[in-house]
């Protein structure tokens, strides 16, 4: 075989472990992971070794054990909470005089809002509602971003210009102004959030993965690939998607922080979440009139929307060094 | 007899990191002495590199720390001195060029403010008089149109034309040493001798000293008087031009001629590479450090460590066998001699 | 450079264009018919809704409406507000001010802090300063804006005054103005740190990890090299290229800032923009959200734009293009 299609070949057999695997591999990091490589045997993914690294960053680890267990509360409570402390929804009028603003104690942890609802329900209510919004919102931003990034990065030209001119109108509008009157003409409600930010927030995820496209479009092993007669969808797939993968992943997590605090900021404007249903932001925006005399109120869920945002932030932190990320936007 | 200009003795320069202590500089010594060159050479990881920014000082000192031995500038010891009396010598007495002009050059500023700063800090210029000055030393480097040069920015100018600037920055002051770390190694080839060429011709002007510091052998051919090779920190060889090349006495610094094409005689022609890597300078290997690659090791090159003995004259190197007879590098690769005159029976029969 | 700039102008109209057009189609998508809805709680006879809607323009088919509709924003008209009757324009100008004045407050403090912050930072790293500066950073960018707002309000504006008996606090709301216990710029205080909180965390962490990156440049190297001292290496060439990274970010925050900071300003109930568009909403007055958000747009647009040029007078490289011989 002449000199080039063997290349060719093998450039495509190693499009498997990418040779940015590869590279990362021989630049090594500490010799620790030499000791891991070397006792592990075999091959070793840029997967396995990201989560090596990961799991060595106290704070990363820590904000997902954290999130771990918000998870796990937000989507049992409809087993236990209604039984332990009370309907979060539901206001009994008859008793709601002698259960308003209790402070906290065993049967309410965090004690009760101004309607005689337990806090601590209630946020964790909330939580199901913020991560789901979090979740789902920054999947549709994920899957237009990609399929817009993928269109402006691999076909360029016209279309790139296209594509980033659009990018570029979503931009100029102040976000929480354009959320709103998405959100106005749909009607409130969790639906209408969900989309409206999802809707948002594509246009960082496609510069993304445009930069990750035009970055390796001209690499070898995208070539011999085409040589080999594999189609567009293909190669973007098998080839492309992998290696722009990581700095996605980073940048989704970050923005599941953003995500919520967006919610927060729409329900507290009256706009997002109605009530009866706990959202976090909806109970900030109840809190308002009780700042002075229960200030306990929301001090809660502020704290809640903090520790949750943080803990995204400081994990897509320890996942961007994990992953040896440069995100340059 | 010429003072001294420069002593560095038995100098020891560690990191120290989170994964160990690196051994970067571990008892380094030479003399240089005015107007002279002194090429040296070494892989990278050699420490030749740090050797030098030890000297200025420019090693930052948490990690490093120069952990041993001096350097004595015209007899002040220059690791005692502090930060205001450093500062003095740098770019001013002592001049450093660096590897790669396209990063080394700040992109925010005009070369003619870069080259001026040095006057100004130093001599106390006038803006005015040290951008004239700026200008005659364009020319002096042999920048076409210096007066309109003068005022563009260093993404402007191409690579050969970025390390003149630097040549004249650091010429500057007239100092009394230049050095020049891999002054060539990132440029193209036809560039590389001009640029030497231009630094052989400034310093028979300007009458200074130059440590030119290179992994290239064939470099340090033209220009220098003396050689330094430095292996994993450590000085293996010291000698004159001359003697290096025709007689040198250490296997390493066989390998490095041998690796130069022009120098690799061997029927077929083809390079002899050393084989094998530089070593980890956190774990360096136990007796002589090269021991690992060199096609002649015996027992004693697992345990001892070779001190560096004169063996000609100055003329001296760091291994076991230096200078005994029959260990001589040959005409052709290393694989077809014989370490020693037992050796060489055993490969006769 | 000129054709650098020839190209960040061409960019700018495509773009507004867009913007305009987006929000023509939220006008015409937004349920109810504007006409009846102009018209407010009195039902109207058919005949004079009909030729209101002609007035309007309303009965033009759709590419002609948007094209009248481009030019009354060209001549400056950006309708009438439904609840009020007062075109638009005069709205904005009334309350604009407010929000400039805002931004500019807050624009300072980030600049102060922010930059301030990130340098002590990174110069001093690992010290005590910098993990403060980390810490409180990432805990500042995870805040939501108006929950901060709403502990200012709460600490000085309501308990300082319990625990000052009633002599020291500050105020929590509104914007001041004749007869009221403060001096206007008081009324900014507690308003501006809000906004300006979560900007300036961001500013100061990009401040210190552009400072850091510069630091190990070669050519600071060389800096030292000439024998320059560690405080004239910092602000003479460092900084100088530092600083070009965290100027953009400030100044696009401006930008932000300037299109009406919707939270902080209905937080404090401070009149400008952003809050007026907010209410506008609550209010359904439509022709003055969608004329104050294509006015707000512009400005931003247009501050994008200008902060694009002026980073091409920054930087040296965009300035005299790419490396020629000549």
């Amino acid at each position: 075989m002449p000199i080039d299609d063997k290349k060719a070949v093998e450039a495509v057999e190693e499009g498997k472990d990418s040779p940015r695997i590869q590279h990362h591999l021989e630049t090594g990091g500490a010799p620790l992971d030499q000791v891991a490589s070397a006792t592990s045997g075999g091959s070793r993914t840029l997967w396995r070794d990201a989560w090596y690294r990961l799991s060595r960053n106290k704070l990363a680890v820590a904000a997902l054990v954290y999130l771990a267990i918000v998870g796990i509360l937000a989507v049992t409570a409809p087993l236990w909470a209604t039984r332990l402390f009370g309907d979060p929804l539901f206001v009994d009028t008859t008793t709601v005089m002698k259960t308003r603003f209790l402070a906290p104690s065993l049967s309410h942890p965090m004690g009760t809002d101004d309607f005689g609802r337990d806090t601590f329900a209630r946020l964790v209510y909330g939580a199901r509602i913020s991560l789901t919004v979090g979740i789902v919102a920054t999947f549709i931003s994920v899957v237009l971003g990609l399929i817009f990034g993928a269109i402006s990065g691999y076909y360029g030209g016209m279309v790139d210009s296209v594509v980033m001119r659009l990018t570029d109108v979503f931009l100029a509008f102040p976000y929480i102004l354009l959320a709103i009157l998405l959100i106005s003409l749909m009607g409130m409600g969790l639906g209408p959030v969900l989309a409206a930010i999802g809707i948002l927030g594509w246009t960082t995820i496609a510069r993304v993965f445009r930069s990750s496209i035009l970055s390796v479009k001209e690499n070898d092993y995208v070539e011999a690939a085409r040589a080999m007669g594999a189609s567009d969808a293909r190669i973007m797939i098998k080839h492309i998607l992998p290696n722009a993968l990581a700095p996605i992943i980073v940048y989704a997590t970050m923005s599941l922080g953003g995500v919520i605090l967006t919610e927060a900021a729409l329900s507290f404007l009256g706009v997002g979440i109605q009530p009866p249903t706990p959202s976090w932001g909806r109970m900030l925006n109840e809190a308002q009139g009780y700042i002075v005399t229960h200030p306990a109120l929301f001090i809660w869920p502020g704290i809640a929307i903090i520790s949750t945002v943080l803990a995204f932030v400081l994990l897509g932190d320890g996942l961007r060094d994990a992953l040896d990320v440069k995100v340059n936007e | 007899m010429a003072e001294d200009l420069l002593v560095v003795d038995d100098l020891k320069m560690y990191f120290y990191t989170r994964d160990g202590v690196v051994k970067a500089v571990d008892g380094v010594s030479y003399t240089l002495n005015s107007g002279e060159t002194l090429g040296v050479v070494g892989e990278s990881g050699s420490g030749k590199s740090v050797t030098a920014l030890t000297i200025m000082r420019l090693i930052p000192e948490p990690p490093g720390k120069v952990v041993g031995g001096d350097v004595r500038f015209r007899g002040e010891s220059l690791i005692a001195m502090n930060d205001e009396e450093i500062r003095k010598i740098r770019g001013n007495r002592i001049a450093m060029v660096f590897q790669d002009p396209m990063t080394s050059l700040n992109p925010v500023y005009r070369i003619g403010r870069q080259i001026a700063e040095p006057l100004i800090l130093h001599k106390g210029m006038s803006k005015a008089e040290a951008h004239a000055r700026a200008i005659e030393l364009l020319e002096l480097v042999g920048i076409p149109h210096p007066k309109s040069r003068v005022r563009d920015y260093p993404h402007q100018l191409s690579g050969g034309m970025r390390q003149r600037v630097m040549i004249a920055m650091a010429l500057a002051n007239d100092p009394d040493i230049l050095i020049a770390d891999e002054p060539t190694t990132a440029l193209d080839v036809t560039i590389q001798a001009q640029i030497l060429e231009l630094m052989e011709e400034l310093q028979k002007r300007m009458g200074s000293a130059i440590i030119l510091i290179t992994h290239d052998l064939g470099v340090v051919a033209d220009m220098a008087d003396n050689i330094m090779v430095m292996y994993a920190g450590r000085p293996v060889e010291y000698g004159t031009v001359d003697e290096l090349f025709y007689e040198p006495f250490h296997p390493y610094t066989w390998g490095l001629i041998d690796s130069l094409p022009e120098y690799a005689v061997d029927e077929k022609g083809t390079l002899c590479p050393i084989k094998g890597q530089p070593p980890s300078l956190i774990n360096v290997p136990s007796g002589c450090a090269f021991h690992p690659r060199c096609p002649f090791a015996q027992d004693i090159c697992f345990t001892d460590v070779p001190q560096f003995l004169d063996i000609k004259g100055t003329h001296g190197a760091a291994c076991h066998f230096a200078g005994e007879d029959g260990f001589t590098r040959g005409e052709a690769c290393p694989v077809e001699r014989p370490a020693t005159a037992q050796a060489a029976e055993g490969v006769a029969s | 450079m000129l054709q650098y700039i020839a190209r960040r102008v061409l960019q700018f109209i495509p773009v507004f264009l867009g913007v305009t057009l987006l929000l023509f189609v939220l006008t015409r998508v937004i349920p109810g018919d504007p006409v009846a809805m102009m018209s407010g709680q009195r039902t109207q006879s058919p005949v004079i809704l009909q030729q209101m809607r002609h007035a309007y323009g309303l009965d033009l088919p759709l590419p002609q409406q948007y094209v009248k509709y481009l030019g009354d924003i060209l001549r400056g008209d950006f309708g009438t507000s439904i609840t009020t009757g007062r075109p638009v324009r005069d709205i904005f100008v009334e309350k604009y001010p407010y929000t400039v004045r805002l931004a500019l407050a807050a624009i300072i403090i980030e600049i102060i802090v922010g930059i301030g912050a990130g340098v002590i930072s990174a110069v001093k790293q690992y010290s005590f300063w910098d993990v403060m500066v980390t810490l409180s950073t990432s805990l500042l960018v995870s805040l939501p804006v108006f929950w901060l707002g709403m502990l200012l309000q709460m600490f000085f504006g309501i308990w300082l005054k319990q625990w000052t008996h009633g002599q020291f606090y500050l105020p929590m709301s509104g914007a001041g103005g004749p007869g009221a216990p403060f001096p206007s710029w008081v009324y900014l205080i507690l308003p501006a740190i809000t906004l300006a909180s979560v900007s300036t965390a961001y500013a100061a962490r990009i401040q210190r990890s552009q400072l850091l990156e510069v630091s190990g440049s070669d050519y600071i190297r060389t800096a030292r090299a000439k024998g320059l001292s560690d405080t004239a290496v910092l602000w003479r060439h460092s900084m100088k290229n530092a600083l070009i990274p965290v100027v953009t970010f400030i100044a696009l925050d401006l930008g932000a800032m300037m299109s009406g900071a919707i939270l902080t300003e209905t937080v404090f109930n401070w009149p400008g923009i952003g809050y007026t568009i907010f209410l506008s909403i609550n209010k359904r007055d439509w022709p003055v959200v969608i004329g104050a958000t294509i006015i707000v747009t512009f400005v931003f647009l247009v501050i994008n734009l200008l902060v694009d040029i002026s980073y091409a007078f920054l930087d040296p490289r965009i300035r005299y293009g790419s490396s020629q011989e000549r």
